[in-house]
């Protein structure tokens, strides 16, 4: 997954979030090593002091584990990574139900469109 | 000693242009491991305000200190400085190049400069006299970030070069970074380097306007750094 | 550092100028070849010091232009030695000096190594200078069968017996050297005042150089007639054997002017590079 940072907000959420989303999908499995810091953070193309910050954070949320001579690994705890993935979902479809409500769609009518998209990917 | 370069009350003006001063009462603290912007327009002091932290212009008042030294001999062998134009002299060939800062800096890799110039595509017979302005400014970079210099000084350093020699420029920046070692660049192109910077410094007319952490900067005005700058500097329209 | 900055400073200089030294060696060779061979061919009448060839035209014209184009070499090599030293420093304190004074090494270094190094080049163009000339008068001795240099060698010798002679050599020799010394210091001084007027450098340059000359030589002057004056009833009162020491004294004493400038001009170019640097 590309690292896509956009220039109006602040870099180092923009971190968490794909550091999120990449364990959440597995990009980074459970309990595998991520990469040291200098090296995400060239990947991302990011200062490698907000890369730090973003990683702490993970680390503060329990997603991410530091280990003294093994660096960093995701963590193992399949629970939290639900619960995150949850999170992430209904943040998305808080994000989805603001913007049809901006269109003036009725959720009603949101939901049949999530159910008629579906159809069509099938 | 955490403070890399401080700047107290700095302060030049040119003889005879005592009333345009070039640098007008700069204080500036940058501590070690970090990567700051110095963004203006031209004509806004920055190329003064690192030449003065080179040792190559002595300050009309104020101090300019590096490691808490005033820059002289010793501060420059922890100084690396990336000039905005060529400066290497240009009957060499690269590989004397290469023996200049073999024999003159004592922290200067070559293993690893040897490797950036092929990732470069630059040989060491090839002739200073026979590159194209883009290619000599790969060489000065790949030169400079050879070194473990405690202070980086970096003049405009993708100002004239392409957009593909950018992204290695700053890749170099990132893989570069040292915990003990800060690093300053100058520029006007920060949608570029954004995100690559810890904080920035904002110079017009010789005075520090605005100060902060990128994150900071964008988290309080709610855009980016390089939006911010446009908003600032903004030329005057009285139509 | 020192000793790498005095190897670079050699090596670049160096390789401008021994192209040219070489060139000049060449046509030496060359034109002292064409000599003997005009002369193998000629037939040669000596009258004391006086030798004069007579041969074939072609062979008389060639060989008198490479003895012009020697001429010409020997004023050439050390006009475009100072030419060079001069336009190096010059340029150390423009383009070149972002470079340079970005190095760990002192104003003070930097300034002995392009001192030393000019010394060395400008010793080097005279010797080819005085070179260019001893081939000749060799070549005339050869082609005279000994004639010249036994006449040169017998002035020499009852010359040199006298101390006071030798001792003037000796003291003229230190006396162009430290006058050399005095006159790179001098344009260094130059180009470092010249610093002050960013926008046109190279007329400050200049324009400083003509002034310090100027004070420089309306002081001597000073100095020599004040001296003078003042020595007048000592030297009136002088027997002959004693003055015969007078060019020993009035050569010791220039150099010790020269000394002074030198002294002089280093101290107050230092000055300006380490305190009023100013590179744009």
């Amino acid at each position: 997954m590309a690292w896509d940072i956009r220039a109006d907000r602040p870099v180092y959420l923009q971190l968490v979030e794909h550091l999120q989303t990449a364990v959440v999908t597995g990009e980074y499995p459970l309990g595998a090593r991520i990469p040291p810091v200098r090296e995400l953070a060239g990947q991302a193309g990011v200062n490698p002091n907000t890369m730090q910050r973003a990683l702490a954070e993970l680390e503060a949320q329990g997603l991410v584990e530091t280990h003294r001579t093994a660096g960093r690994t995701v963590t193992q705890d399949k629970c939290a990574v639900e619960r995150l993935k949850q999170a992430l979902a209904r943040s998305c479809a808080g994000e989805y139900v603001k913007s049809m409500a901006r269109l003036g769609i009725s959720q009603p009518q949101a939901a049949q469109l999530v159910a008629e998209y579906k159809e069509e990917e099938q | 000693m955490n403070e890399i370069l401080a700047c107290r009350g700095l302060t030049k003006y040119y003889d005879g242009m005592r009333e345009k001063h070039v640098l007008d009462g700069v204080d500036i603290s940058i501590p070690a491991g970090r990567i700051v912007g110095l963004l203006g327009p031209n004509g806004s002091g920055k190329t003064t305000l690192i030449k003065l932290a080179a040792g190559l212009l002595a300050p009309s008042d104020g101090a300019v200190l590096v490691c808490g030294m005033v820059p002289g001999p010793a501060t420059r062998a922890l100084t690396a400085y990336l000039p905005d134009k060529p400066v290497l002299p240009r009957n060499l060939r690269v590989r004397d190049a290469l023996e200049l800062y073999r024999d003159f800096f004592a922290d200067f890799h070559e293993e690893k400069a040897t490797a950036m110039l092929a990732d470069l595509s630059i040989n060491p017979t090839d002739k200073l006299s026979a590159m194209s302005k883009g290619t000599l400014e790969k060489l000065h970079l790949a030169l400079t970030m050879s070194r473990s210099a405690k202070l980086y000084l970096l003049d405009e350093p993708i100002g004239g070069v392409d957009p593909a020699a950018r992204d290695y420029i700053l890749s170099t920046i990132i893989r570069n970074y040292a915990e003990d070692a800060a690093l300053v660049l100058s520029t006007h192109l920060i949608g570029d380097i954004e995100n690559v910077l810890d904080d920035a410094l904002f110079l017009q007319n010789g005075r520090v306007v605005l100060a902060g952490s990128v994150d900071a900067l964008r988290e309080e005005h709610g855009k980016s750094v390089d939006a911010l700058f446009r908003e600032v500097f903004q030329c005057s329209a009285n139509y | 550092m020192f000793g790498k900055l005095l190897k670079h400073e050699c090596k670049a200089t160096g390789r401008v100028l021994c192209p040219v030294y070489a060139g000049f060696v060449v046509l030496v060779l060359a034109a002292c070849g064409m000599l003997r061979l005009t002369a193998h061919f000629g037939t040669v009448a000596t009258e004391g010091p006086v030798t004069t060839l007579h041969a074939n035209t072609w062979m008389s014209v060639l060989s008198g232009l490479l003895c012009i184009a020697v001429v010409l070499g020997m004023m050439a090599v050390v006009i475009v030695t100072e030419i060079v030293l001069i336009v190096r420093f010059y340029r150390l304190l423009g383009d070149d000096g972002y470079f340079w004074f970005s190095l760990p090494v002192t104003p003070a270094q930097h300034m002995a190594a392009k001192l030393l190094v000019a010394l060395l080049w400008s010793v080097v163009s005279v010797v080819l200078f005085i070179g260019g000339m001893l081939a000749f008068v060799l070549l005339a001795d050869d082609i005279s069968d000994g004639a010249v240099v036994a006449e040169l060698w017998d002035a020499l010798r009852t010359f040199s017996v006298q101390w006071p002679v030798f001792g003037f050599v000796v003291l003229f020799i230190i006396g162009v050297l430290v006058s050399i010394t005095a006159g790179t210091l001098q344009v260094q001084l130059a180009c470092a005042l010249g610093m002050r007027w960013p926008q046109s450098r190279l007329g400050a340059s200049i324009g400083m150089y003509v002034v310090i000359s100027i004070v420089v030589q309306v002081l001597a002057s000073a100095g020599t007639i004040a001296g003078g004056a003042l020595m007048l009833p000592q030297i009136t009162q002088l027997t002959a054997t004693q003055a015969v020491y007078l060019p020993l004294i009035s050569m010791a004493c220039m150099s010790v002017w020269y000394l002074v400038l030198c002294v002089v001009y280093f101290a107050a170019t230092h000055w300006l590079l380490t305190k009023h640097l100013n590179l744009v």
